[in-house]
């Protein structure tokens, strides 16, 4: 996030930075770490996360720069202890939501924290909205707060000046007209960035990304807002996916770009975005330097010694692909398919309960069958017909269970689409219910 | 209703004139045969001078041979006496002449009367001819001046409805407003207070209702909210118990190996 709010952006029309950035960039999106699906490692969407989840050593203490809603909240999978800065307040309460120790609303040239306070600065998407003149500040705050030998990894949007205009030579409505896409007042040269790390650090790796891999959203941002030069029957394409294709399309994006990160293939200079690693130390490999993943998945399949437990955040429950992510309502619920399913594990299970809800605009004229289902086996059939929440409880019959491996499926008769046409914020996801609180009773094996 | 004044006053015109037209017969058989009819131009001209000659022929048709003279005096006297001897003494030769003469002018005489009679049936047709024109000219008048009252009628009823039309518009207009203010002074008390009091009782259980159904629905929010709070607690509760036991259990073996040590 920008330092300052002076220059570029009071030249493309902002004033308020903060307020620019919260309309921007906060949203209801639930990125703890107690929600993250291990399949998401795959989605593009975390690829930048991922390069920073693989290269932070376990139980260190980690500072977010830009934070903004809280991207790194998955690093407390790893137990480190996540700090998070950001211009905008909002965005700093969005982090503190999402399972980061600490946030705050500051300025990255001064950062409110002592000396050697952390082993690892990171920030994606932040130094590209930090004016040139401010960037050294930032660096050298950076420097400050990291201890000594620690590294900083930062994810930050380039440009290749032969495309595009320098700031200097755009007029005033084009740099408005640039600058109210996201923000970006300080894009430099991939090379530009690595040689300004230099100043600041004994050691300095970068790699191009982004040139191959992008998402399916940003493949048509880039083309409609800044222009970049994409096939058009390719866009077009794109543009026409739905919610599911989209997924389909960014999981194999991201599937490529992690490959190529694991095959430590060098990209050409793309223009668009660069990972940097600078340390005093000398660095480790680029890429998974601190690769341990076990903590995405489900721990060996094992009950939870308890009464009762909630399957929402527990690493032992395996949500499938009928759940979409989790979104604050509040509270936090999963918004599901016509079909969803998870999977756990449990002795015997005596009774489930649940909280659920649904957004259908015409469910009091058409009520929304619901079925819930365990290891196959029907436990309940209703109607929903009004909104707001419904707390069900569910009792199972003797007999129906057996111990291990338990499967809770929920069915509904339809879904609906909350903005199908909506060129702004278009959702065209299939929605029918909202569900959380998922709890499991049992009996103690 | 103009036309059924139109059509009446027609019948009646028609029937004036047929009353008034003189009888079917032209003729008039009280008139002398041979007085000619006034303003018959050719046809008494010539049974004039058909008359002129009869009276000719009355006078000459016994005297045959002739017992008149173009002389005068004693040569006329003689002569005439000369006739008459010469008469008497040829009357078994010209007998037969007188006889045709006196036949031939009475045939003459009867067929003047003949002509004379149709000359006046003939002039009393045409004066009756005339009067019935001059009948038939006023009934027209009386016709055209009937036609035109009847458009004047019928172009002061249009104007009569127009009135009419406006007179009720305007009626209409001020009855309406009448009755509006008279409804509205003194309906607007009763109908004020039932409609706002049914008005504002509606509103109120509507907006209840919607009060309800918004406070039912946060209640709710928060009940699964406050839930979910306390299913995270709990996890907390439980991570840090598991936490602090795990610690606890490395203590008791550093404890135990420095116990151990020593």
């Amino acid at each position: 996030m920008p330092s300052s709010h002076d220059s570029l952006y009071r030249r493309a029309g902002i004033e308020d930075v903060a307020e620019f950035y919260r309309t921007k960039f906060t949203s209801d999106e639930v990125l703890d770490a107690r929600y993250f699906r291990a399949l998401d490692r795959f989605d593009i969407r975390f690829a930048r996360t991922m390069w920073v989840y693989d290269n932070v050593r376990a139980g260190a203490s980690v500072l977010d720069l830009g934070c903004g809603a809280g991207m790194l909240a998955l690093l407390k999978r790893k137990g480190v202890t996540l700090v998070g800065i950001d211009l905008s307040a909002e965005c700093a309460r969005a982090a503190r939501r999402n399972g980061y120790d600490l946030a705050a609303a500051a300025e990255l040239s001064r950062l409110p924290f002592p000396d050697r306070s952390f082993d690892y600065v990171a920030s994606l998407d932040a130094l590209g909205h930090v004016e040139a003149e401010e960037k050294d500040a930032v660096l050298a705050e950076v420097r400050r707060v990291l201890r000594p030998g620690g590294t900083t990894l930062h994810g930050i949007e380039a440009v290749d000046r032969r495309a595009l205009k320098s700031y200097e030579e755009m007029t005033p409505e084009e740099l408005r007209r640039f600058v109210e896409v996201d923000g970006h007042v300080g894009l430099e040269e991939e090379q530009e960035h690595a040689a300004r790390f230099r100043r600041f650090f004994a050691h300095v790796a970068w790699e191009p990304r982004y040139t191959l891999c992008l998402s399916a959203e940003e493949f048509v941002k880039q083309a409609d807002r800044y222009g970049l030069p994409f096939e058009a029957d390719f866009v077009e394409y794109l543009r026409g996916l739905s919610a599911a294709e989209r997924r389909a399309f960014d999981m194999a994006m991201g599937y490529v770009f992690g490959k190529i990160s694991d095959l430590h293939v060098r990209l050409p200079k793309g223009g668009l975005y660069v990972l940097v690693k600078a340390s005093d130390a000398p660095l480790g490999p680029f890429y998974n330097e601190h690769r341990d993943r076990r903590a995405l998945f489900a721990p060996a399949a094992s009950a939870p010694p308890a009464d009762s437990f909630c399957l929402d955040r527990d690493p032992r429950a395996a949500f499938d692909d009928g759940w979409y992510e989790p979104n604050l309502l509040p509270p936090v619920a999963r918004w599901m398919k016509r079909r969803a399913r998870v999977r756990f594990r449990s002795p015997r299970v005596t009774s489930v309960r649940l909280d659920l809800t649904t957004h259908m605009p015409d469910v009091a004229s058409r009520p929304l069958g619901l079925e819930l289902l365990l290891n196959g086996a029907p436990l309940a059939s209703f109607s929903l017909f009004r909104h707001g929440w419904l707390e069900l409880r569910a009792d199972v019959p003797e007999g129906l269970t057996t111990a291990g491996d338990c499967e809770l499926e929920l069915r509904a008769t339809r879904t609906w689409r909350p903005r199908p046409d909506d060129p702004v914020s278009r959702d065209d996801r299939e929605l029918s219910i909202a569900v959380c609180n998922l709890e499991i009773f049992q009996e103690r094996g | 209703m103009v036309d059924h004044e139109v059509e009446n006053t027609l019948r009646e015109i028609r029937e004036r004139v047929r009353a008034a037209a003189p009888p079917d017969t032209a003729v008039a058989p009280s008139q002398p045969p041979h007085a000619p009819a006034a303003g018959h131009g050719a046809g008494f001209e010539a049974l004039a001078r058909m008359e002129a000659n009869l009276a000719t022929t009355e006078r000459a048709w016994p005297r045959l041979p002739p017992v008149l003279s173009y002389r005068r005096g004693a040569a006329a006297r003689l002569e005439l006496w000369l006739k008459r001897l010469i008469k008497r003494a040829l009357h078994w030769f010209t007998w037969e002449q007188v006889n045709f003469n006196s036949a031939a002018h009475h045939a003459l005489r009867d067929a003047l009367s003949a002509l004379s009679a149709h000359e006046r049936l003939l002039a009393d047709a045409f004066s009756a001819l005339l009067a019935h024109e001059r009948l038939n000219a006023e009934a027209r008048a009386e016709l055209d001046s009937l036609r035109r009252r009847a458009e004047a009628a019928a172009a002061d009823l249009a104007r009569l409805n127009a009135l009419h039309e406006s007179l009720h518009d305007s009626l209409r207009a001020e009855l309406r407003a009448e009755l509006r203010a008279e409804l509205h002074d003194s309906l607007r008390a009763e109908l004020y207070d039932s409609l706002h009091g049914s008005l504002r009782a509606e509103l109120r259980a509507g907006l209840g209702a919607e009060l309800r159904e918004r406070a039912e629905r946060l209640a709710e929010e928060q009940r699964v909210c406050f839930r979910q709070l306390s299913l995270e607690a709990t996890e907390t509760a439980v991570t840090h118990d598991r936490a602090r036991r795990l610690v606890e259990a490395r203590l008791e073996r550093l404890e135990k190996q420095v116990m151990g040590d020593g």
